[in-house]
């Protein structure tokens, strides 16, 4: 999955403009980024690779760089 | 911050934490913040309370998760979820969720369910696997009630049943109900499942509401119990049916004969809120369905009073067929602290 795509549903999601974030955004400096939109992120990264994050793959995500190299992890 | 938290189960020192936590990061004046009797009476379990918490590095409580045990002395018991919350702005964005885990990991519970879920956070359920769902509500309205005023009800009344399959007698205590109840074959498969011990805290001990036990019967053999409660406001009273205890396939018949109490009685209306009942049945004949939408008004609120339909939303764990009503969980509480 390619690095803009996520960062397409991420901004979509968080109804963000694109070059307020990189690649260390992260939910202490992003109001917006909460519980609910990072489930609605994690959702939506699932429908788009059609696969079931594991548990433990998702206690470690902090920034948007997390998300993107989980992505990539399940994308193999 | 650092982003490592400790999540445990909370401890009775962790109290006033907690309620402090409730007042700045949930609901500035909740009763749950102010009111140390009520606290204790819905988390109090012992030597704990039933809240996971989560602390950061330093030991600052960065979020919560209430729940409520249906058996707290009991294994594999069914739980209801209350309060959740954790403060926006952590580097964890995950840590909601994990108090959830925590608690299917660390507590034996069968089921979970909530009532009174936030609109907002009932993709997280879903997410999470629960079923999610709107409660029904119903009410029954007083054809001889000459003027409402806790209701709006409908233009035409309808004329609730004057005759009743089932018997309802008013019972003093729960402990003859119970008894039957749990040497009935049906209970044992019941879910939500409650222990005694529960029930009689839960609506015997209520520091703050009076309670009303109807026992019900057919042809003087057991069917379950029905807690209600009244309501009042500028001078008008009301019954809310809190729960019924009964057969799934049973209750939502005996709701419908209960509407004959209105007969004879001051009552406006009665009315329930529950998931899974028959509505085909129920508003074929006495009672209405109360949405947002219609001219109907039946009010939720008490303290203070608001003229309003309210939308209860409910989770569950459960895959089975579950009949829940307001009184699972702790919907049915006061809302502000009692004036002292």
């Amino acid at each position: 999955m390619k690095k803009e795509s996520i960062i397409e549903i991420f901004s979509d999601i968080l109804d963000l403009e694109k070059d307020i974030i990189n690649l260390e955004s992260s939910p202490e400096d992003i109001d917006e980024w909460d519980s609910l939109a990072n489930v609605n992120i994690i959702i939506a990264l699932e429908e788009e690779l059609r696969t079931k994050f594991k548990l433990e793959d998702l206690e470690d995500i902090k920034t948007l760089n997390d998300f993107i190299e989980l992505a990539n992890k399940y994308s193999k | 911050m650092r982003s490592d938290f400790n999540i445990r189960f909370a401890k009775t020192s962790d109290r006033n934490s907690i309620m402090s936590f409730i007042e700045n990061h949930w609901s500035k004046g909740h009763v749950l913040a102010h009111d140390h009797v009520l606290f204790d009476f819905q988390h109090l379990e012992n030597d704990r309370l039933s809240f996971v918490v989560a602390l950061d590095s330093e030991g600052m409580l960065v979020g919560v998760l209430g729940y409520i045990s249906y058996g707290y002395k009991k294994d594999n018991q069914d739980i209801a979820l209350a309060l959740w919350k954790v403060i926006p702005n952590l580097p964890d964005p995950h840590l909601g969720v994990k108090l959830i885990h925590f608690l299917q990991d660390n507590l034996s519970a069968r089921y979970m369910h909530c009532v009174g879920v936030n609109k907002s956070v009932l993709g997280i359920y879903k997410y999470l696997g629960f079923k999610v769902g709107m409660l029904d509500h119903f009410a029954a309205f007083n054809t001889s009630c000459k003027k409402f005023k806790i209701a709006v009800p409908p233009s035409k009344i309808k004329a609730t049943p004057n005759e009743s399959t089932y018997e309802f007698s008013e019972m003093a205590s729960l402990d003859a109900s119970l008894k039957e109840l749990y040497e009935s074959v049906f209970y044992k498969e019941k879910i939500p499942y409650k222990t005694e011990d529960f029930f009689i805290r839960r609506y015997v001990k209520h520091p703050y509401f009076s309670y009303i036990f109807h026992e019900v019967t057919l042809k003087d053999v057991f069917q379950g119990f029905i807690v209600s409660r009244e309501v009042k406001h500028d001078g008008g009273i009301a019954l809310r049916i809190i729960e019924v205890v009964s057969q799934n396939e049973k209750i939502t018949n005996i709701i419908n004969d209960f509407a004959t109490i209105l007969k004879d009685s001051a009552y406006e209306y009665v009315d329930v809120y529950a998931s899974g009942l028959d509505e085909n049945i129920l508003t074929s004949k006495g009672y209405e369905k109360i949405s947002d939408v219609a001219d109907i008004v039946v009010p939720e609120y008490f303290q203070p009073f608001e003229m309003k339909n309210v939308d209860i939303h409910y989770v569950t764990s459960a895959k089975k067929t579950t009949i829940l009503f307001k009184g699972d969980g702790d919907q049915d509480r006061p809302n502000f602290k009692k004036a002292v």
